[in-house]
């Protein structure tokens, strides 16, 4: 058998702390893939389709966000525009950079046989950091930081009833 | 033929020695900004005193670029024209506006051959003679290659030059020209149709196969613009004016970032269907490597890599950094031989069958 090197077993062990961190910590990005957008998506809850156009419509319109996809499909999808917004804390703000965001409902229909169909609701928010003017500094090797969508989960969660945990935040390909 | 050629040749070395650059001469490689000729360099260009020369005969720099155009052509057709056929041919782009394209291809035409969409590099530029050496070894290899000069592109006057719609239009009018070669050349095979572009055609390169992935089996995209956010900071708020004033963009990245996203290549990753060859240099001073590093993350991510259709590769401060796969260096040669390396791959230059299948 081949012997293992040191430093292979020190860099895999690290790897694999960063691997678990993620998955517990439910803000953090996985590894080093760090794609052009981060992005953060949460369980809200479940809604009627005609309580769920309703609400968001209006979450989006209190956020100052113009919703810019409404598409027609068995599932209910509600996009924005990408919008730029003020840095959410003191990380973002050190950051230096100019943030963009974008906020996604998706609405996965759950029939149950006699009962009109409910809408299992997962909110999406994605960010993107931007150089400085004149800087070649890539923003995204900052850490990531998900207070601005936690600000919007908690909204999103108390109108509709979830319990706004973590389910996909992985690093998505935008 | 042959007096034509030495004519040609003639007339050539006359004008590149009053010229001082033969192509392009008045868009900044920069901005992509149009210079206004003022008096005194167009006086020295066109060869007339300085003193007897009145402002008012002063060449306008639109008319300047189309002077250019044509030494261009005539460039092309005298280096390449006794090796292969070279044509100057006009097809129908996005809604229907004219578009001037560059044709070569081997001088077998019973023949069926690999097809090329060459794009040209540049923000309001054109298909420069810096790139002959680059289709002579193409043809060689037996490709058939279509050259448009999309909309936006310098030479073709004002009005072609006004129309720029960057990510927008100027893709659907590249992918015209495989109308044009389904149409009118009998002998290109549209089974073995490959893409390729440098810089502002790497970025259209990039749109043309997320868009349209069926139509071709293989991309290559050198040093491409890949993320505008990125670009657009990366860059003096000069150049930022040239998406602003474009109706499509309607704005400055912070008044309306919804189209420099949309119009990013990163931002569209997911659809890559066709193999996909990238090569960078860490030491670009036009497209900074901050752009192709969210790009390669993004197809990453996306999984693009692993299902063997995303190949990167980083060359270290090669000489030459934006141009170093363009010029002739250790690095510059051995970019281009993984090139074509990569195309026989896919596109088969060697195959070439007889038109009608016999």
């Amino acid at each position: 058998m081949r012997r293992l090197d040191l430093g292979v077993v020190r860099h895999a062990a690290a790897v694999s702390c960063i691997c678990a961190l993620s998955g517990t910590t439910g803000c953090a990005m996985m590894g080093v893939m760090r794609p052009a957008a981060d992005s953060y998506t949460y369980d809200v809850g479940y809604a009627s389709e005609l309580e769920l156009r309703g609400k968001v419509a209006g979450i989006f319109n209190n956020l100052g966000y113009k919703d810019v996809m409404d598409a027609p499909s068995p599932r209910v999808h509600m996009e924005t525009q990408w919008q730029k917004r003020a840095p959410a804390d003191s990380e973002e703000k050190a950051r230096g950079s100019e943030i963009v965001s974008r906020i996604t409902v998706t609405g996965i229909p759950r029939e149950i046989a006699g009962a009109p169909t409910m809408y299992h609701v997962l909110l999406t928010i994605e960010n993107r950091y931007v150089p400085s003017r004149g800087t070649h500094r890539d923003p995204r090797d900052e850490s990531p930081t998900c207070s601005y969508a936690q600000v919007i989960v908690k909204g999103m969660a108390l109108a509709f009833g979830g319990s706004g945990h973590p389910v996909a935040n992985e690093p998505r390909p935008f | 033929m042959a007096w034509r050629n030495r004519a040609a040749q003639v007339f050539l070395a006359v004008a590149l020695t009053a010229c001082a650059h033969p192509t392009n001469p008045t868009t900044s490689p920069t901005t992509g900004l149009p210079q206004r000729v003022g008096a005194a360099p167009q006086v020295a260009r066109t060869g007339a005193s300085q003193s007897s020369a009145p402002a008012s005969t002063a060449i306008d720099a639109f008319r300047l670029q189309e002077l250019f155009k044509r030494l261009t052509d005539l460039s092309f057709m005298t280096q390449l024209g006794p090796e292969m056929i070279v044509r100057k041919i006009t097809y129908s782009g996005e809604d229907k506006l004219p578009i001037p394209a560059y044709f070569f291809s081997p001088k077998d035409t019973l023949r069926a051959h690999a097809a090329l969409i060459f794009v040209h590099d540049g923000i309001h530029s054109d298909l420069s003679d810096i790139y002959i050496p680059h289709i002579r070894s193409l043809v060689r290899e037996g490709y058939v290659i279509i050259a448009p000069e999309y909309r936006g592109s310098t030479g073709y006057g004002k009005d072609f030059y006004d129309a720029i719609d960057y990510g927008g239009k100027e893709v659907g009018d590249v992918l015209a020209a495989r109308t044009y070669l389904r149409e009118l050349v009998p002998y290109a095979d549209l089974n073995r149709l490959g893409i390729i572009g440098w810089s502002h055609g790497g970025f259209i390169t990039l749109h043309s196969v997320f868009q349209r992935p069926k139509l071709f089996k293989a991309a290559v995209a050198h040093v491409p613009v890949a993320d505008l956010p990125a670009r657009i900071r990366t860059h003096t708020p000069d150049y930022e004016k040239i998406f602003s004033a474009q109706p499509a963009f309607g704005g400055t990245f912070l008044q309306r970032p919804q189209p420099y996203i949309q119009r990013s290549p990163s931002t569209h990753v997911r659809e890559l269907e066709t193999p996909l060859l990238v090569h960078a240099a860490s030491n670009d001073n036009d497209v900074f490597i901050v752009e192709n590093r969210i790009l390669r993350d993004s197809m990453i991510a996306a999984g693009k890599d692993r299902a063997g259709l995303y190949h990167y590769k980083e060359y270290q401060d090669p000489p030459g950094g934006h141009s170093f796969n363009r010029i002739q260096t250790r690095e510059g040669v051995e970019s281009w031989n993984e090139t074509l390396a990569f195309l026989r791959g896919y596109l088969s230059p060697w195959k070439t069958t007889r038109i009608g299948g016999k």
